[in-house]
């Protein structure tokens, strides 16, 4: 992933948590806010009309006050004493009565007044002598009027900063009718409101001049009602929510309902709103509270619920992690019965089947490059081969004449001695032929043959080849055989191969022990088998590595050392041949390899001595010298011998050095058998036999290739293809001889 | 508040017995008020009448309690009942009458000043004398003859707080305790008297009396609901 695109990732668990919390706390807070809003707007307007009620009662309370004032007063009128005095209509006894009215009347009685019907001035009665009672009297006018006119009227007067209740009431004697008014003052302060204000409610009383008087003693209401009274418009409804010394309180202006002279009254109502505010406070506090626990509930509960909800999901991404990292052993445990369920078993089957492709696939692999391996070793082998051919035919030529010179020597009458002697140049030169031939055989892959063979011969072929690298390895090669061995009917070059295998893994095994390997060959006939039997003296073959020792490509070699296809191969070998092989060995006593191959069966060998019986025919005496024998042959001294051997034996021989010359030859001369090397400069011997057949398709019986280079296909195709007899160098006189006479008797 | 008249009780009670007879004895003593029972009294009716449902029933203060009478509670044949020259005064002031309680004897003329400014009006609707003296004020001084025994309660027909007792008695031999309590009743014919002890509020008490020719006899009062004979 890129690193932008990293720095952006968010984890479901995230993308579903993220936006449920925001959720659950946008939606309570939301709720909160509303609810809150609503609330205080309730309480609010709850308060305003709580005070709008507060005022309607205190405008009653004061109706009923003066309602009271008059009713009380009223008994007064009745009072015989009242009646007496008003009868006598004597200033001072009136004043003397009134004064003792004002002690009888409530503290709060400022003033009693009497005026007489037609008399200017009042007879008055007062508690405070500094009390401005024209004043108040002249205040009180209307109600006067009022009572004058016989009906008990009440006001409410402002002098000052004081206010008073005057009730005028009518006073009347029975026998003469009118007879004045009486007029009765009370003061209104701080106790007449507290009796008359509603409850948890505030009242003061506001004139035009400043506070009239308060129910409560504090400077500061006083100023914030003063300030409401002449800001807010009486009419209204509208509380207004004022600060007063850190309290909260809704004041509400209303009009005082009476007048006069212009006398603006109002009465301001405070409540106090500190306890509502204290309630909404509570109430907030709750539904914070409760929004809060829920909000944090509800969030654990979404996180462990989405946690849960991924936990298929994280084990699904740790198990794909796991098999990107090649690790199919994981399975998920089918979480729950559901879509995630059903998710974690094909998940679980996907991995399975991804496990077997992947085996397979490392099987396929490990095919192909083991098939890579062998075709390099064939490879390699091939190379091998074809420079070991090329080594062998320059090999062959001079041994060729070693052998034929010797053996021509042999022939010559020489002493004793010397006999011996050139006896041994031929052997040592067989020998050598052997070596260059069982190189040839080693190298050479050609189609397996099944011919008699005999096992002793091929293990002492496989022992002169291994002779250098036995004695170097400081082994040493008993041979323990049975004076007679019936043959066996297959191919010594294979056959060959697995001894040469078997041997050298002894000889590697025993290499790093630094003592005197040994090996043992030992054959013997069981039944219808020959077995063959190498035991060394090395280290032995772990119990492990005993079961898989026969499997391709095991090898217990450091790589590089060996292909693991030897033994294989030998297997393989042994197995098309229709024997067995087998080891056995104990660890540190060193290995046994058993080979047991089915003999030769009778008519098998009848078959086979027929073969043999056509090729041993003996050599024919020299009855016809006058035959003619062509020698073509690029090496002189092949020439020479050939051509002396020939003539020794009484045929003509003409000799070609060239394909050219031959040709020549063959223009003027007409030959009876040619003999003609296989490779050539310029025209070869198929050129030779080409234009030989092209004249006389016949020809081809009379020609004989000597070949130095089995192993070329081409060579061999063509030689079995046109049924050719070839004589492979080196070759002995007596095998040169027989081969002419088979020829020139066949052609003739 | 309103008390007899030292002086005045004093220049009539002199006037009075001067003239009697030589053989006469005195009687002296101490009339008292005590509570029901206790300093606190039964009166106060225990706990349960301390409170509030009581709280304005008045309460007599034993110990502040004036205008006592005793007087011998019969006719005294030796001494005729007094002379209408023999007068005595209840004066209207302050819009009170003074003094507020006044014995006098059968026959006695009483006049009634009126020493304020204002109005002030004399009556009484009792048994032993109704009147009524009218509204007046210095211009007149109204005059009344008690000429029957018992008690007269006088008001003012515009003042109600204004009242006063005028008690009319058999006999000239009676005494207002002074402020301690004390009395004399001189000039006693020597014999054997019930001698009753008076106060407007409280239930009368009434002694055998035996005055001796010469000297003073000894009589205590004590008045007051635990004095009273027990049923």
């Amino acid at each position: 992933m890129p690193p932008a695109r990293r720095r952006l990732r968010i984890g479901l668990q995230t993308k579903v948590v993220t936006p449920v919390l925001a959720l659950l706390i946008l939606l309570p807070a939301f709720t909160l806010l509303t609810v809150d809003r609503r609330i205080s707007a309730k309480s609010r307007a709850e308060a305003e009309a709580d005070l709008s009620i507060s005022r309607d009662y205190l405008l009653k309370s004061l109706a009923n006050h003066a309602v009271a004032l008059i009713a009380r007063n009223q008994n007064l009128l009745n009072d015989t004493r009242f009646q007496n005095i008003v009868r006598l209509g004597d200033d001072a006894t009136t004043r003397a009565f009134l004064r003792d009215l004002l002690d009888e009347l409530s503290g709060d009685t400022e003033l009693v007044a009497l005026l007489y019907k037609d008399e200017p001035t009042a007879i008055t009665a007062r508690r405070v002598p500094d009390l401005p009672q024209d004043e108040l009297i002249r205040a009180s006018s209307t109600a006067m009027a009022g009572a004058r006119a016989g009906e008990p009227s009440s006001i409410t007067v402002c002098i000052g900063t004081q206010a008073y209740k005057v009730v005028a009431l009518p006073v009347a004697v029975p026998e003469r009718g009118p007879a004045g008014v009486l007029l009765v003052a009370v003061h209104i302060n701080q106790s007449t409101l507290i009796a008359l204000k509603p409850p948890r409610t505030e009242v003061i009383l506001v004139c035009s001049k400043g506070v009239a008087a308060s129910s409560l003693h504090n400077v500061r209401t006083e100023e914030a009602a003063l300030a409401l009274a002449r800001t807010q418009t009486p009419e209204a409804d509208a509380a207004t929510l004022t600060v007063i010394d850190g309290e909260r309180f809704l004041g509400l202006a209303a009009d005082y309902g009476e007048k006069n002279q212009g006398e603006e009254l109002h009465f301001v109502l405070f409540s106090n709103y500190e306890s509502r505010v204290d309630e909404i406070m509570r109430n907030r506090i709750t539904l914070i509270t409760i929004s809060v626990i829920g909000s944090a509930l509800g969030s654990i509960i979404v996180w462990f619920a989405i946690r849960r909800l991924t936990r298929p999901l994280r084990a699904l991404r740790d198990s794909a992690e796991a098999i990107g990292r090649g690790d199919f052993s994981r399975r998920i445990e089918r979480f729950s019965n559901d879509e995630c369920g059903d998710l974690a078993e094909e998940f679980n089957r996907m991995t399975a089947y991804l496990q077997t492709s992947r085996a397979e696939l490392e099987r396929a692999t490990q095919l192909i490059h083991d098939t890579q391996q062998q075709l390099i070793q064939r490879e390699k082998l091939s190379a091998v081969g074809q420079f070991v051919a090329g080594v062998a035919h320059e090999l062959n030529n001079p041994l060729t004449s070693v052998v034929g010179f010797a053996e021509l020597l042999q022939t010559n009458g020489v002493d004793e001695r010397t006999k011996a002697h050139l006896e041994r140049i031929v052997q040592s030169a067989h020998r050598c032929h052997k070596i260059v031939q069982s190189l040839l055989g080693f190298a050479r892959q050609h189609q397996p043959e099944r011919k008699l063979v005999l096992l002793h011969n091929i293990v002492e072929e496989v022992l002169q080849i291994m002779a250098y690298d036995l004695r170097t390895g400081n082994v040493e090669v008993r041979q323990d055989f049975p004076p007679t061995l019936p043959p066996i009917l297959g191919d010594a070059h294979q056959l060959q191969q697995v001894f040469i295998n078997i041997l050298s893994n002894a000889r590697q095994a025993m290499e790093p022990l630094r003592k005197k390997g040994q090996i043992t060959v030992r054959t013997r006939v069981t039944g219808k088998m020959v077995e063959i039997e190498f035991e060394d003296n090395g280290p032995g073959i772990q119990p492990d590595h005993l079961a898989k020792l026969f499997d391709p490509f095991f090898t217990t070699k450091p790589i590089g050392k060996g292909t693991g296809l030897g033994l294989s191969l030998c297997y393989g070998i042994v197995q098309e041949h229709g024997g067995r092989i087998s080891a056995r060995s104990e660890t540190g006593k060193g290995a046994i390899f058993i080979i047991s191959l089915p003999a030769a069966d009778a008519q098998q060998l009848s078959a086979a001595s027929m073969i043999q019986a056509a090729t041993a025919s003996p050599f024919p005496n020299a009855a016809a010298c006058s035959r003619r024998i062509l020698v073509v042959d690029d090496e002189p001294w092949i020439l020479e011998l050939t051509a002396e051997l020939l003539r020794r034996e009484g045929y003509r021989v003409d000799v070609a050095e060239t394909g050219q010359r031959a040709l020549d030859l063959l223009e003027r001369e007409k030959y009876d058998l040619i003999v003609s090397d296989w490779r050539m400069p310029g025209l070869n011997g198929i050129g030779l036999y080409e234009y030989l057949t092209a004249r006389d398709p016949a020809a081809g019986r009379r020609i004989l290739i000597m070949t130095g280079d089995v192993i070329n296909e081409t060579l061999q195709e063509f030689l079995s293809a046109n049924r050719l007899i070839n004589l492979s160098k080196p070759f002995s006189i007596i095998e040169f001889r027989a081969a002419v006479a088979r020829m020139l008797a066949a052609a003739t | 508040m309103m008390m007899a008249h030292p002086n005045t009780l004093h220049a009539i009670l002199l006037s009075v017995f001067l003239a009697a007879s030589a053989s006469a004895g005195s009687i002296t003593g101490k009339v008292s008020a005590t509570p029901p029972s206790g300093p606190l009294g039964d009166s106060a009716g225990g706990d349960a009448y301390a409170s509030r449902r009581y709280k304005f029933v008045e309460k007599i203060d034993y110990a502040s309690l004036r205008d006592f009478i005793v007087y011998i509670d019969q006719p005294v044949a030796e001494i005729t009942p007094g002379a209408p020259s023999l007068a005595a005064v209840t004066t209207q002031k302050n819009a009170n009458f003074e003094p507020h309680v006044l014995p006098v004897a059968v026959g006695t003329t009483v006049r009634w000043p009126n020493d304020d400014d204002i109005y002030h009006n004399v009556f009484s609707m009792s048994d032993t004398k109704e009147f009524d003296l009218g509204y007046y004020k210095k211009d007149k001084t109204p005059e009344l003859v008690f000429d029957k025994v018992g008690r007269v309660d006088v008001f003012c027909a515009i003042h109600s707080k204004m009242h006063c007792i005028i008690l009319v008695l058999p006999n000239a031999f009676f005494a207002a305790a002074d402020v301690r309590g004390r009395y004399q009743i001189r000039d006693v014919p020597a014999g054997t008297y019930r001698v009753r002890a008076w106060h407007e509020r409280l239930p009368s008490r009434t002694l055998s009396v035996t005055v001796p020719a010469e000297g003073e006899v000894h009589v205590d009062f004590l008045l007051g609901l635990a004095a009273l004979p027990k049923s």
